[in-house]
């Protein structure tokens, strides 16, 4: 057996122990303007917090001052978490922002909530993405136990959302 | 298809593949699924003109790897050369276990090329473009890592 042919034995055979992640996608429609929100929690089992850190995402996406308030969160009344199983995780209202960023704060498993400006945003993508506006700011949540993020693009006509917790299916803003 | 529809179609058919060519190439599951999540994000924020690509995956594993490396240095990680999960794989070969072990100690240069030749089974002038160098650097670097490994299986032999 030459060395190549080998090699591309041991290659797969490796890989065939690599975990999957779960990744999964869902791209959805969002009324409002452009912005990107970004949470990245890091490696391990999935679990409640990557529920949380959704709803930590979600959480800034809501107006501070209701849904009337003008600025670059405004616009969104509410928003929706779907599980896989088909359950729903209450609507957030404006008035769980408070809590929520609380419970993730003092929640021994999360390591790091850091919140960056739209200019730390730019300066870490290492230049504009389409125009200076375009990135309202940005939140990343890092935490031990699951792994997903979500991005508001463009217009805001556009949610990414990328999970790594099977029990999320997608994240919707009803529009 | 619309746009979305046509990114999801590029991240359901080569989101895994990727993040296990970079779980090999880097050597920790955690952070291969970041960084080919970062390269998708980017990917589909600038999807109109990556889409046009020859190979919009390419272009996704380089975004990925150097991303990667700048994560790695802004956490003072070293690029991690055991792959925790996979400590045990089920080698049934004489000599596997040795070429893996040889794999895992080559530069992270030399990984890439290696793991996008012999598991993607990417073309010389595919993996030249994805890691955006020459083709006669990926055949150079393929040279040397499999000089490299016949070497190391030598030594351990």
């Amino acid at each position: 057996m030459t060395l190549e042919s080998q090699l591309r034995e041991v290659l797969h055979r490796v890989e065939a122990q690599v975990p999957n992640d779960h990744g999964r996608l869902s791209i959805v429609r969002v009324r409002g303007r452009r912005r990107r929100l970004v949470t990245r929690a890091t490696s391990g089992a999935v679990g409640v917090f990557a529920v949380a850190a959704g709803l930590a995402v979600l959480s800034q996406l809501l107006p501070p001052d209701g849904p009337d308030a003008v600025g670059p969160l405004a616009g969104i009344e509410a928003a929706q978490i779907t599980l896989c199983d088909g359950r729903r995780c209450p609507a957030i209202s404006a008035d769980d922002l408070d809590a929520l960023r609380a419970r993730l704060t003092e929640d021994p498993n999360v390591v790091e909530v850091r919140y960056e400006s739209a200019e730390q945003a730019h300066a870490r993508m290492r230049g504009p993405v389409s125009g200076a506006d375009d990135v309202a700011g940005e939140v990343t949540v890092e935490m031990f136990t699951a792994s997903f993020f979500v991005t508001v693009v463009d217009g805001g006509q556009l949610v990414a959302v990328y999970a790594d917790d099977p029990r999320i299916e997608a994240i919707t803003v009803p529009e | 298809m619309d746009a979305n529809d046509d990114f999801e179609a590029f991240w359901t058919a080569e989101r895994g593949r990727l993040r296990r060519a970079l779980v090999l190439t880097l050597g920790d599951a955690s952070l291969a699924s970041e960084a080919v999540d970062e390269g998708m994000v980017r990917a589909y924020q600038r999807w109109n003109r990556i889409s046009r690509y020859q190979d919009p995956a390419g272009w996704v594993y380089r975004v990925a790897l150097n991303w990667s490396r700048s994560a790695m240095r802004r956490r003072r990680l070293r690029p991690v050369r055991r792959l925790e999960e996979l400590d045990t794989p089920a080698f049934d070969r004489r000599g596997d276990a040795e070429l893996w072990d040889a794999v895992s100690r080559l530069s992270q240069d030399k990984r890439a090329v290696v793991v996008l030749r012999f598991y993607l089974d990417w073309s010389v002038p595919r993996i030249a473009e994805a890691l955006d160098c020459r083709p006669g650097t990926v055949k150079s670097r393929l040279h040397r890592a499999l000089e490299q490994l016949r070497n190391m299986s030598e030594v351990s032999a």
